[in-house]
């Protein structure tokens, strides 16, 4: 059974349509919280060890205007990060996220989000089921060689087109001859992650409205 | 790694080529006296002077004035001298191995001839039958190659000259072949397009990179610079190898000890000594090598799997269910020997040691060649003008060389009595071996095992000369008066591998290896191949006057550890009787029949891993594993794997790989270092003595 194969059996019914793009398989999903899901395979370093990569965009607004900017911006203080302890059975945190402290270490990170995230029982249970090894929320940014300069994160940062999250989750190697069931449950675990982060945004839209 | 290779140097300049020709010089005259001489045949057998101490002389000396230091590319360029004497075990840590280098060449061919001549036994076969230009017809010169000269007795030089050019032209055109398959064919798809690992390079390369790398400020290496993160792992790294080379201390140089029977420094059988109480016939033997752990950690878990796999299936499950159903016979202590002994492997009814070597060896090399189709499409097409620059080579010259050099074997196999289609097949079966073989040590490790002496003469070379009419099916055991047939035999070993080729500092998969060294550096591609070819070319001749001056002023084969038992080896593959496999067949229809089984095999494991992403076996090291017995690959790829899952889940994936490389190659560096106080103490302590003892002047 192929890659493509094993990936339509794991996603069932929610699979709308399925197309390569560049280096990876372009999922449009349907009856979720997502609207696509990228799987991708890449070469770990120097060791020919695969690790997939799981990328799905969450768009909150297509055209930004200054409200949307402004959520934009404070969206931006909340982006999150995993941090995995443990070897056997893994425990997970959630902590702030390394770009914005790295890229962006003028803004103040906010910790609501993450305090969110850190109390939902379902979430850390979905994580230890998927055993991800790593699992990053950032703003939306245009994806794209440049865009994964420095640079680039600032330049959208600045200007962005649209409003929303990136959500990316990576799984290690050692994940090709149980792939089917890596697949569903970090699907399951996108799933629910993204629609809590739907709820949370606009909840934060609303806040910042009201200011 | 390539993305941070610099771009290409020369590094083929004045000094380098003196400093690699004395160098090869003294390394051959130092190496092979002690491996005639030594008492640790096994472990201080070559020159033991690991290449980091070059390293680390070069930067004393650049301190001193900066104009002396030898840049990488040069370092790169004087490395042949020693991997040549050396094999290619000195790649990952220094070690020695002089049986599979150019001495085990030079064991294999004039020595094995000599050593047939003086056979009580056989020898007058092999005076009859053994022209001049293989060894010298005078007696008093067979006599005294078996015990050395008698005082006042000169060597007839005039007798050896043409056995020197005879010898030496066959060794060269042999290294010359890898280097054309390693540089020309193999190295530049799998480095550039394959990305294979060569995990035997690393080593070398992480410490020529870092040891060039200087500070203009200090005019000092930035090597030792402990504040950078990964130079203190590697450091941290080397002193852990220190601590392990006292397993290789206490297991080949401390006698209570190396009753265990490891060699070539850290190769250390480990026996499971409760495994037959439970399950009897069960494989309970595995080589445990720190460097190979090490390095391995840079493997994909699918080739770790892979190995211990294999083990799992055919070394305990098969082994074990066949001797407790009786289809196969239990003999006491089986569990506990080696590939090459009387064990399951080597037996009907699955004997898949030789599935892996006469079948699954042979297709790996077919498919590999199939995959490089389009790479000797565009030498084919430089050899007509249409030529590139790759990082130096030209791909004309690369083509020509290799079109000269195989024309050049197949007219020295000819013209030495070898029918012409025999000596094709062996150059066809050259090619398909040792391809095989280069993208096993490119991807995993040297560990793969002969095809010459395995049956692969037997059941391919020897019948395609019956069937063409060549020789009769039966050898008489006296020994065959057929000058064809006994031209072939003497050359198919070492040509057509054994050990003396596929683990030596220039064979199949040290070529390619040397070739990556050379990339990664950023040396130029053709001062490397130069510098390769010029050192091969000195040291192959040097080195067969220094053994013919060493054998006859110092006690012959009779008083020395040269390899008289391979005029044996040779008598036995089709000289003198015929040998096939597996242990007990008659003819070679049960080899055939288990190649074509190996061959399918590789081929469904090939098309399913490359077509399908859950099908984690790997082809080549199933191969591996299977070519080798099990014993070589299993346990170092489960300590490797263990290590390696432990380390991802501590310290995570990208830190894992942050210091994989400077904690691998230090161990390595580090567990090698130690050869060189081994060897100065053996060398000074009993080589000298041993040889000034039998001198005759």
């Amino acid at each position: 059974m192929s890659e493509l194969e094993v990936i339509k059996l794991a996603l069932g019914d929610k699979v709308s349509n399925i197309a390569w793009d560049l280096d990876g398989w372009v999922i449009r999903l349907k009856g979720s919280n997502l609207t696509n899901l990228k799987i991708s395979r890449r070469l770990v370093g120097i060791s020919f060890d695969w690790e997939w990569h799981f990328v799905t965009p969450l768009i909150i607004h297509e055209e930004v205007d200054e409200a949307g900017l402004h959520l934009y911006r404070e969206m931006k203080r909340r982006e999150v990060q995993i941090k995995r302890r443990g070897m056997l059975r893994y425990s997970y945190e959630w902590v702030t996220g390394e770009l914005l402290t790295k890229v962006f270490p003028e803004i103040t990170p906010e910790s609501d989000l993450l305090v969110l995230l850190n109390r939902d029982g379902t979430l850390h249970r979905l994580l230890r089921r998927s055993s991800i090894d790593e699992l990053y929320v950032n703003t939306y940014f245009e994806l794209g060689v440049a865009s994964l300069s420095d640079e680039a994160l600032r330049k959208y940062y600045e200007s962005p087109t649209m409003v929303g999250w990136l959500i990316t989750a990576i799984k290690g190697p050692g994940s090709e001859w149980r792939f089917g069931a890596i697949v569903k449950r970090i699907y399951e675990l996108l799933d629910y992650l993204a629609g809590k982060l739907l709820n949370f945004s606009r909840e934060l839209e609303s806040r910042l409205a009201l200011l | 790694m390539s993305a941070q290779a610099p771009s290409v140097i020369r590094g083929l300049t004045a000094r380098s080529i003196l400093i690699g020709a004395i160098l090869v010089i003294v390394a051959q005259a130092i190496g092979d006296m002690t491996w005639l001489y030594t008492s640790k045949t096994g472990t201080i057998n070559a020159f033991w002077l690991p290449f980091i101490y070059i390293v680390l002389l070069n930067e004393l000396i650049g301190r001193t004035n900066p104009r002396l230091r030898l840049t990488a590319q040069e370092l790169v360029c004087i490395f042949p001298a020693l991997a040549l004497v050396n094999s290619i075990k000195y790649y990952p840590k220094g070690a020695l191995s002089g049986g599979e280098a150019l001495s085990g060449y030079i064991e294999k061919t004039i020595v094995s001839v000599g050593a047939g001549m003086n056979d009580p036994t056989t020898g007058e076969y092999w005076r009859m039958m053994t022209p001049p230009w293989m060894f010298p017809k005078d007696p008093s010169m067979i006599a005294a190659w078996q015990t050395g000269l008698t005082p006042g007795q000169q060597i007839l030089w005039g007798e050896f000259l043409p056995p020197i050019i005879y010898w030496s032209l066959y060794t060269i055109l042999m290294y010359y072949l890898a280097l054309f398959l390693g540089f020309g064919v193999w190295g530049r798809r799998w480095v550039d397009v394959e990305r294979l690992i060569f995990p035997l390079s690393i080593p070398m390369i992480y410490m020529i990179r870092n040891a060039s790398d200087i500070d203009p400020a200090t005019n000092k290496s930035r090597w030792f610079r402990l504040q950078e993160p990964t130079l203190r792992v590697f450091w941290v790294a080397f002193f852990i190898g220190l601590i392990a080379s006292l397993i290789p201390v206490f297991g080949e140089i401390v006698p209570p000890l190396a009753v265990f029977g490891a060699f070539a420094w850290g190769e250390q059988p480990i026996l499971i000594f409760g495994l037959p109480s439970i399950m009897p016939g069960a494989m309970a033997k595995g080589v445990f090598q720190v460097d190979q752990v090490a390095l391995w950690l840079l493997l994909p878990n699918n080739l770790l799997i892979t190995a211990v796999l294999a083990y799992v299936v055919f070394g305990l499950l098969y082994q074990w269910i066949g001797v407790i159903s009786g289809a196969l016979p239990y003999n006491p202590g089986m569990e506990f020997l080696w590939n090459w002994e009387d064990i399951p492997a080597n037996w009907f009814p699955f004997p898949y040691r030789h599935v892996g070597i006469l079948g699954m060896m042979v297709g790996l090399g077919i498919i590999t060649l199939i995959t490089l189709r389009s790479r000797f499409v565009e030498l084919a097409r430089a050899l007509r003008g249409r030529s590139e620059d790759e990082y130096g080579l030209s791909t004309r010259s690369i083509a020509w060389f290799g079109l000269i050099v195989t024309i050049a074997i197949l007219a020295l196999f000819t013209a030495s009595g070898v029918p012409f289609i025999i000596a094709l097949a062996m150059v066809v079966f050259a090619y398909i071996y040792w391809t095989a073989l280069a993208r096993v040590t490119a991807t995993m490790w040297w560990h793969v095992d002969d095809f010459a002496n395995n049956g692969g003469v037997g059941t391919y070379i020897f019948p395609l000369g019956v069937a063409l009419g060549y020789w009769p099916a039966t050898v008489p055991t006296t020994g065959t008066t057929n000058f064809g047939l006994f031209a072939t035999g003497i050359l198919t070993i070492p040509f057509n591998n054994t050990w003396t080729l596929r683990v030596n500092g220039f064979g199949p998969g040290a070529a390619v290896t040397y070739y990556k060294i050379a990339r990664e550096t950023g040396t130029n591609v053709r001062d490397a191949l130069v510098a390769a070819t010029t050192i091969i070319a000195i040291g192959v001749v040097f080195g067969y006057v220094w053994r013919i001056w060493l054998l006859n002023h110092a006690g012959g084969l009779a008083n020395s550890n040269a390899w008289a038992w391979t005029a044996g080896m040779k008598f036995g593959n089709f000289i003198g009787g015929t040998a096939y496999v597996p242990i007990g067949a008659t003819d070679w229809v049960p080899g055939l029949t288990y190649g074509l089984v190996g061959i399918i095999i590789v081929a469904v494991v090939w098309f399913l891993r490359s077509r399908f992403a859950w099908f984690f076996i790997d082809p080549t090291s199933l191969t591996m594993s299977m070519a080798v017995g099990l014993i070589w690959t299993w346990l170092s790829g489960l300590v490797a794997l263990i290590i390696k899952v432990v380390l991802i889940r501590t310290i995570g994936v990208r830190r894992f790989e942050s210091y994989v490389i400077p904690l691998a190659a230090g161990i390595s560096l580090g567990f090698g270092a130690p050869i060189l106080l081994a060897g100065l103490i053996e060398f000074f302590a009993v080589v000298l003595p041993r040889f000034s003892a039998q001198f005759v002047p």
